[in-house]
């Protein structure tokens, strides 16, 4: 057929993944991002040099992951809520071994086992490192089933780039969901070389080592400072945010992902009332827009974070914003959606 | 569409995503124009979201009675089946329409019910959208329909084209796309029992636009920002 596909957001991942060059996939399933298993066992078990495990739970599928990412291989892994809690250790281990490899978290209702409906309450688990550690990942925020697939294939370039885990930080509601989805010709980037250091048999050659670990705290303190200089550096060079409407809006709205899409709904009713709602959506979570919010709170002087969640973003807008500007928070938990009526009624209260 | 509704019980299955929900929620419906007592059944075992449940007040309103797994359970993704479903295959009184979940293993839950829906008077439904993945060919959709049947061991008896892109649909995209439909009709020697366009559409693609019987369907799955 023609250029275009309807997909769910799920596989629509899947097929971004394999469309960037992932051949390994290990996971297990678990609902609402199983079709992004489902599709990749579909997939990748029909190509040759490609493998797909079910593991038999999370925590080894993120330790295959760790596996095929120290030979170099594009590889994912993909979850939801206490499925990537269950992935923390590994991905700290990743992390602290300089390799590249993408995670996928469609979140999901919690604490606990929480329930099967959409959520963004794994924020801090995300963007403050997760496991333990003093580490981050490169975080992606989507919020169409097209970005799904874009942002897909550019955490797959982030982590090679930076040598560090990069995580799609979904919501069922976006892996459920179906929309048209195009898949460009993307234009070519120039990656670092990884014969550097992957595991490839040594063959003669001197051995290498892939490890997350040091018993001499002096080099384990160069370490952690050589992994922050990424961190440095993705705060100089990948910060991405959406910006709509900022020009004389009486109040901004920052959200992300499936709220960000709700609140340009409230944006367009408020215009009708005569209200001048703006809004800042990141698309990176870390690194996260600050300047751009910084410099808003010069003009506006009333913020209001909206999350699927009980307030996790709205510190990171705080600190960004740092006493400039007036910080309010609405948000629903448990697997519940705000309405666009709803967020316009809560933004209202302060104007 | 005076020969669409001639069979009692109308199973619509198809691949993941095909678009069957809708079409069953538009038909059941529809059923109530020629039948006073119309069920629809909710047998979807595969979805965690927009089932034919959320959709319960809606069609209730429509005179159209919802058999779906009911209070805290509304919310789980557990293969939950009524007991009330046999006896709504066996009751003569009512047209009912089963929204099974996508691909093969949405359709385990038929082999459930063979027995008793062998001996009635029913059709089995592939719905096909060629725009989704795994349906995009004439061998896919041969490939979904033998899978379906084998794991339901029911025959398929038709074919519903439903080509389309969701919200970017357009009127080439229809077209088209009923094209490989129409190829697929042949190769599985299977009829096309209708097509369903989009009711935007209803004034700038007429009937007469099709040989088949066009059925316009309106959307009962919206998303929060719509």
């Amino acid at each position: 057929m023609g250029e275009k596909m309807l997909m769910k957001g799920n596989e629509a991942i899947g097929e971004a993944a394999i469309r960037a060059g992932c051949r390994y996939y290990f996971g297990y399933p678990i609902t609402p991002q199983s079709e992004l298993t489902a599709y990749m066992a579909k997939k990748l078990l029909k190509m040759k040099d490609a493998a797909f495990v079910q593991a038999e739970s999370e925590i080894a599928a993120i330790n295959m992951v760790y596996g095929a990412a120290s030979t170099g291989v594009r590889v994912m892994t993909s979850s939801s809520s206490p499925g990537i809690s269950l992935k923390q250790e590994g991905i700290s281990y990743i992390t602290c071994s300089e390799i590249p490899c993408v995670v996928v978290n469609m979140q999901r209702g919690g604490p606990g086992l929480g329930d099967i409906q959409p959520a963004q309450s794994d924020y801090f688990q995300a963007v403050k490192g997760g496991g333990h550690g003093d580490y981050h990942l490169i975080v992606l925020a989507p919020s169409s089933v097209q970005e799904l697939v874009d942002l897909t294939m550019d955490a797959f370039d982030l982590a090679d780039k930076y040598t560090n885990p990069a995580m799609i930080l979904g919501d069922g509601l976006l892996g459920q969901m179906m929309e048209a989805v195009e898949f460009k010709e993307r234009p070519k980037v120039e990656l670092p070389d990884k014969s550097g250091w992957n595991l490839t048999g040594c063959k003669g050659r001197e051995h290498r080592y892939v490890v997350s670990f040091d018993l001499d705290p002096n080099i384990l303190e160069k370490w952690n400072l050589n992994i922050n200089e990424k961190y440095k550096k993705l705060k100089e060079k990948e910060v991405r945010y959406e910006a709509v409407n900022l020009e004389n809006a009486d109040l901004v709205i920052v959200a992300y992902g499936t709220v960000a899409r709700i609140a340009k709904t409230t944006i367009q009713m408020a215009k009708k009332e005569g209200i001048n709602i703006g809004l800042i959506r990141p698309i990176t979570l870390f690194p996260f827009p600050e300047k751009i919010i910084a410099s808003t709170a010069v003009k506006t002087k009333k913020f209001l974070t909206v999350e699927m969640s009980l307030g996790q973003m709205v510190e990171d807008v705080k600190l960004a914003v740092n006493g400039k500007a007036e910080v309010n928070f609405y948000g629903r938990a448990g697997g519940i959606i705000p309405s666009p009526e709803e967020i316009l009624k809560e933004a209202k209260k302060y104007l | 569409m005076n020969n669409v509704t001639s069979k009692r019980i109308k199973i619509f299955v198809g691949g993941f995503g095909s678009g069957k929900t809708e079409i069953a929620i538009n038909y059941s419906i529809y059923c109530r124009k020629s039948y006073n007592q119309v069920a629809i059944v909710d047998l979807d075992i595969v979805n965690p979201y927009f089932r034919t449940r959320e959709a319960k007040n809606a069609l209730n309103l429509k005179g159209v009675k919802v058999v779906a797994p009911e209070g805290k359970l509304t919310y789980a993704d557990l293969p939950l089946i009524s007991p009330e479903i046999k006896g709504l295959i066996q009751n003569l009184d009512y047209c009912l329409i089963l929204d099974v979940g996508g691909d093969d293993v949405g359709t385990v839950v038929l082999g459930n019910f063979k027995s008793f829906i062998e001996g009635s008077d029913y059709e089995m439904l592939l719905v096909v959208n060629p725009y989704r993945p795994f349906t995009q060919s004439l061998s896919q959709i041969k490939q979904m329909a033998q899978e379906i049947e084998n794991t339901s061991r029911l025959k398929i008896s038709g074919i519903v084209s439903n080509p389309n892109l969701s919200r970017e649909t357009e009127e080439k995209i229809i077209k088209q796309g009923h094209i490989l439909i129409k190829q697929a009709s042949q190769k599985l020697n299977l009829p096309i029992k209708f097509i369903c366009i989009d009711e935007r559409f209803s004034k700038k693609i007429g009937k007469d636009n099709f040989v088949e019987p066009v059925f316009y369907i309106k959307r009962f799955m919206s998303l929060p920002w719509e």
